[in-house]
């Protein structure tokens, strides 16, 4: 696509006009959370949320970083998850979402729907959490974190069998077959390489709900907290004193002094929370990218 | 080769491939389904689940005795409808826009800045909602209409704007999420297609129509299948926290799932609360079966299962 | 094919929750037997290994980091002193509850908590009946907390947990700015009304109303009055017993006829006067949605009053907080109901193993100050130290954010009044608030508690409707004229008039039973 003409030049920067508005809805946002969390605080309630404080301060991070002195850790904790979570959740998703992708096999309709019901039925967290540390045992584990709810969803696995179905011809697989390949194979060496968009995109899913989860930290680690990852630590806060301040709270007259985080804090805990997803981001993309490019060429 | 042949060696490695998923699928979903008798049971912690007496649906009992059985049942279909079409809509027309788009750089970034506020818990949102429509210190009364000589606009009292604060929210939120799985859907697509439409004349309104929504049909499908078995669901922090949990806009923000955390915030009734996402599963498992249904009757190749 | 792997998976899904469930029974008691001997070889002589018990209470924001160190520490007095072993464990108080009840569920060792539900956790049978342990374990713990107060937290005379003891004489208090009085020379006449449903209350509240309008003309940057609507606001100027949950509840001080608090004319009254507030502009346009902490505002000195509910020392709480001094006046006297009493509660649960090991050790956290000094602040010279008039201070460079066992969850151990006083307050403070708690009058209903097993569905469906509108009417912001009878008839359709006759027909029986006279 060397030359660009003139009408398409036009199309392009409509286009971009058009993505710049809507990139704003989101960064705008993003940028008044920004500035909240670095004005300072008696300033916020003074004169309220501007994009230019008044008063500068960095004590909200100040104060997360002290407060929570193994905060650099619980980044760690998030990373290793995010990563082992994504490539076992990944694989597993793939391996099951793939034969039903094939009119061939006999169990599909079944398989799928077996996958398909537990998006519609769930025991409720109770029977779940008994399973989970009475069964097999996961609790106060790096276990918690990655196993628990968050490996496999069936959503993820329809959307890869559609893809499945959808992309791949069956002649070429066909014609592995004739040329005497396995069905690992052949699911290796031809499928897989098809499959980078979806690939990129569920791995994407399943990253970033590891990289978000904070329940199973928080119904699992309840002792060593050495394993907090970083979205538990930021939850616990936000959610302790959003109960503070509800009708649930009934012990209200004793908590009434106890003086919990600040708006600015809030706002600091939400980039905290961001910031390092955000510089990542973009590598992931690049990797993702290439295996697009890469699979396409195959293809 | 002969055919007998070919069906053994096709169907084990099948089954092999299935084996970790399914047996993942047994642990975290299948084997804590027992969980459901909780809905008909009145937990007596002493004896244990199991032990504790049957009480039928007296469980069920609370979700019906609401003067405002209709409104939240109203409003968790209506919003779900409208975030379901506008959802789809957006998501799609995002992702082809994006598909056009030449620089590949900036793709890359235009998806990374739409993908942020996925990253962000609805906690999160709800603050940045109030940092712009809070009565005395928020940045569209105290900046905005401030400078414009308009009176402030108590938004928290002010039901009528609510459906469209919450579905605005609502598409900015997942708009990254659904128009991922779209462009994935795109980038799949055979390029000679489009090479050979363009040889023919055709213009990028008509490459569209004619050859990338086609293709887009069967996963657009599956979405909406897939939101239709939560239909009776809806988003917890939407509704409640973003809204700060405002009385006064109730009639247009009250859904069943901030019902039942409002009716059970002091009870800490395990049955209740059970009773409360089996009936939401049950309803949604109805329509979903019967949509399905209507698919499959139409377009047997899309229905789910 | 199908049909093979379907029935596989239901035995599956039937069995293998059974055996687990089952398990909960049939494993636990290998350890319970062990425990079991160890106890009895500990009877007999003290070098037998010490029982364990787990103790949890609830932290606020994050998991306290040294638990270890304190539970240690408490060990070094527990094991010599009555052979028990603690485990401390500390949960996010949003999570509290529900936590407890995934514990309690699934056969995790919790034997010793507080309690924040305990009508709740009594309907659900979360909490064990201790009385007979107490008898045999606990007599210095009955007397330190006194046989009434354990009526709060007893069920048809069985004893199932022990009051928080601290002040619990906790009344509605009005809190000003002092410098903001003295300048334009307001001093109000506070004299605590003898009786609260006499008329000389109002007069404090007009009292406080000129008080307002004096401040919100002069003082135009200003926000007059604020509080978290999470509170009570001005409803605690209501002279009542809830009855465990305010839905029925008993007015003044005379006769056993429950009511519909949010019907009668005093809660009218009272909603008026806010009312009048808000309209006024004294109150906080977005009051019912503010989250803030008051705290918060009175620091940046945009605040002029808040109403608080707590007890003696709440200025100097609110002026260590604030940087600024505060007038508080009380506009009630306080009152000791069921309750206010079992709103915090130590309880053994009903799935332990070893309630005589957690009872032996609640006897020692009510009655030993050093236990319960560790228990509320930490160990000692580590997470505080003594100031020099005998109250406890973070020691050099360490403040609540990042101390390992921060003080800011005293309030729920077992006996702060026997540990010593935080900073800012006088030495004799816990003097001062034993003898608020003795003299304070009591509900007649004190120790009546409510079984709502009956009509749950009904409580629930109320408690959506109160939370619908509790902070706009609380706050002042909704217009009464059309919201208050609409919420009378919400109430209504959600069957509070059954609720109120289930718990009428409890209260007479319960009255009668105990000898109770009208």
């Amino acid at each position: 696509m060397g030359i660009t003409s003139k009408r398409e030049k036009i199309a392009q920067a409509v286009f971009h006009l058009v993505f710049i508005g809507i990139c704003l809805t989101v960064i705008i946002p993003f940028l008044l959370v920004f500035m909240s969390s670095i004005t300072e605080e008696n300033e916020l309630i003074r004169n309220g949320y501007r994009f230019w404080p008044g008063k500068f301060s960095f004590a909200a991070y100040e104060y997360i970083f002290r407060s929570s002195t193994a905060l650099v850790r619980a980044y760690g904790i998030s990373l290793l998850i995010t990563v082992v979570g994504t490539i076992l959740g990944l694989s597993i998703v793939t391996l099951y979402a793939y034969p039903l992708s094939r009119p061939e096999f006999k169990g599909k309709n079944l398989f799928t729907f077996i996958a398909f019901f537990t998006m519609l039925f769930n025991g409720g967290l109770v029977s779940s959490y008994l399973t989970w540390t009475r069964l097999l045992n996961v609790k106060n584990s790096i276990a918690a974190l990655i196993f628990p709810f968050l490996l496999m969803n069936a959503f993820n696995v329809i959307l890869m069998k559609n893809y499945f179905k959808a992309n791949i011809p069956s002649e070429l697989i066909e014609a592995a077959r004739i040329d005497g390949a396995g069905e690992f194979g052949i699911f290796f060496r031809i499928v897989l390489p098809l499959s980078t968009p979806i690939l990129a995109t569920v791995g994407l899913f399943v990253a970033i709900s590891y990289w978000n989860d904070w329940m199973n930290g928080l119904y699992f680690i309840t002792k060593r907290t050495d394993l907090f990852s970083l979205q538990n630590y930021l939850n616990r806060m936000l959610t302790d004193i959003q109960f503070l301040n509800s009708s649930a709270n009934k012990v209200s007259s004793y908590t009434q002094g106890v003086k919990m985080p600040a708006t600015s804090i809030k706002m600091a805990l939400a980039v905290v929370g961001v910031v390092p997803i955000m510089v990542l981001y973009p590598f992931f993309q690049r990797y993702f990218v290439k295996g697009i490019t890469i699979g396409a060429v195959k293809g | 080769m002969n055919i007998r042949k070919k069906h053994r060696i096709v169907q084990w490695p099948y089954f092999l491939m299935l084996a970790p998923g399914l047996v993942y699928l047994i642990i975290n979903n299948y084997i804590p389904m027992f969980g459901v008798i909780i809905a008909f049971k009145d937990i007596d912690f002493s004896k244990g689940i199991l032990k504790s007496d049957w009480v039928g649906f007296r469980n069920f009992k609370f979700l019906f005795k609401t003067s405002d059985a209709f409104i939240i049942t109203r409003n968790t279909l209506l919003y779900n409808v409208t975030f379901i079409i506008l959802g789809t809509i957006v998501g799609v027309t995002i992702a082809i826009l994006l598909n056009e788009l030449l620089s590949t750089r900036m793709r890359k970034t235009y998806q990374t800045v739409l993908l942020l506020p996925q990253l962000i818990s609805m906690v999160i949102v709800a603050y940045i909602v109030y940092a712009f429509l809070n009565t005395e210190s928020g940045f569209i009364n105290n900046t905005l209409l401030n400078a414009a000589g308009k009176e402030p606009v108590y938004w928290y009292s002010e039901k009528k704007y609510w459906p469209f604060i919450l579905t605005f929210v609502n598409l900015w939120k997942g708009m990254g999420y659904s128009c991922i799985v779209y462009l994935a859907s795109i980038m799949g697509i055979d390029q000679s297609m489009y090479e050979s439409a363009k040889i023919d004349g055709a213009g990028r309104m008509r490459q569209i129509w004619s050859i990338t929504l086609p293709l887009l049909k069967p996963t657009i499908i599956t979405m909406i299948l897939m939101s239709v078995g939560r239909i009776f669901y809806s988003d917890f922090g939407l509704f409640y926290q973003v809204t700060m949990n405002s009385g006064a806009l109730y009639e247009y923000t009250s859904t069943i799932d901030t019902y039942v955390y409002r009716a059970l915030l002091q009870m800490n009734d395990l049955s209740m609360s059970s009773a409360a996402a089996l009936y939401q599963s049950a309803v949604g498992f109805v329509l979903i079966v019967a949509v399905n249904a209507i698919v499959r009757k139409v377009d047997s190749e899309n229905a789910l299962f | 094919m199908r049909k093979k792997v379907l029935s596989i998976l239901l035995a599956l899904a039937m069995t293998v929750p059974m055996a687990v469930g089952c398990g909960n029974q049939s494993t636990e008691p290998a350890s319970g037997d062990s425990q079991q001997t160890a106890e009895e070889t500990a009877s007999e002589g003290s070098a037998a290994a010490p029982e364990e018990i787990v103790v949890r209470f609830a932290c606020l924001g994050t998991v306290p980091a040294d638990l270890q160190q304190v539970a240690d520490a408490i060990n070094e007095i527990s094991i010599p002193e009555i052979n028990v072993k603690i485990d401390l464990e500390s949960v996010s108080i949003a999570n509290y509850d529900n936590q407890l009840a995934l514990d309690m569920t699934s056969g995790e060792q919790v034997d010793l908590f507080c309690s924040m539900n305990f009508q709740s956790m009594m309907n659900a049978h979360q909490l064990m009946d201790i009385t007979d342990y107490l008898d045999q374990y606990g007599k210095e713990l009955v007397s330190e907390v006194s046989e009434d107060w354990l009526k709060a937290t007893s069920v048809n005379g069985r004893i199932y947990g022990v009051p928080v003891v601290n002040g619990k004489a906790a009344t509605t208090q009005i809190v000003m700015r002092k410098d903001i009085l003295d300048k334009y020379d307001l001093h109000p006449e506070y004299e605590m009304a003898a009786d609260v449903t006499d008329p000389v209350m109002t007069a404090t509240i007009e009292d406080i109303s000129h008080i307002f309008s004096v401040v919100k003309e002069n003082e135009p940057e200003m926000t007059v009055l604020y509080y978290p609507v999470s509170g009570n606001g001005l409803s605690g100027i209501v002279n009542k017993d809830p009855l465990d949950d305010s839905i029925g509840v008993l007015m003044g001080t005379e006769g056993f006829e429950v009511v519909d608090l949010y019907e009668t004319d005093e809660y009218m009254q009272m909603l008026e006067i806010v009312r009048d507030w808000y309209t006024a502009g004294y109150i906080k346009s977005d009051i019912a949605t503010d989250t803030e902490n008051e705290m918060s505002y009175m620091a940046a000195g945009r605040l002029f009053a808040t109403i608080s509910e707590s007890e003696i020392g709440t200025d100097a709480q609110y002026k260590n907080g604030t940087g600024y001094d505060w007038t508080c006046i009380k506009i009630k006297e306080p009152y000791l109901t069921s309750q206010s009493l079992n709103m915090m509660t130590w309880a053994v649960s009903s799935t332990s193993q070893v309630p005589e090991a957690a009872v032996k050790f609640m006897n020692l956290a009510y009655t030993n100050k050093d236990v319960a000094n560790m228990m509320c602040y930490g160990v000692k010279d580590v997470h505080w130290v003594l100031t020099e008039e005998g109250t406890v201070a973070y020691p050099e460079g360490v403040d609540a954010s990042t101390s390992g066992y921060p003080s800011s969850t005293y309030w729920e151990m077992p006996n702060s009044l026997i540990a010593d006083p935080l900073v800012g307050n006088t030495p004799d403070y816990n003097e001062l608030l034993r003898q608020n708690n003795l003299t304070a009058p009591v509900s007649r209903a004190m120790g009546f508690s409510f079984d709502n097993s009956s009509v749950s569905s009904e409580i629930a469906a109320i408690y959506a409707v109160v939370d619908e509108y509790r902070a706009g009417l609380l706050g002042g912001a909704l217009d009464l004229d059309e919201n208050y009878p609409r919420f009378i008839q919400k109430l209504k359709d959600a069957g509070i008039d059954t609720v109120i006759a289930e718990k009428q027909k409890q209260l007479d029986a319960w009255a009668q039973e105990n000898g109770v006279s009208e």
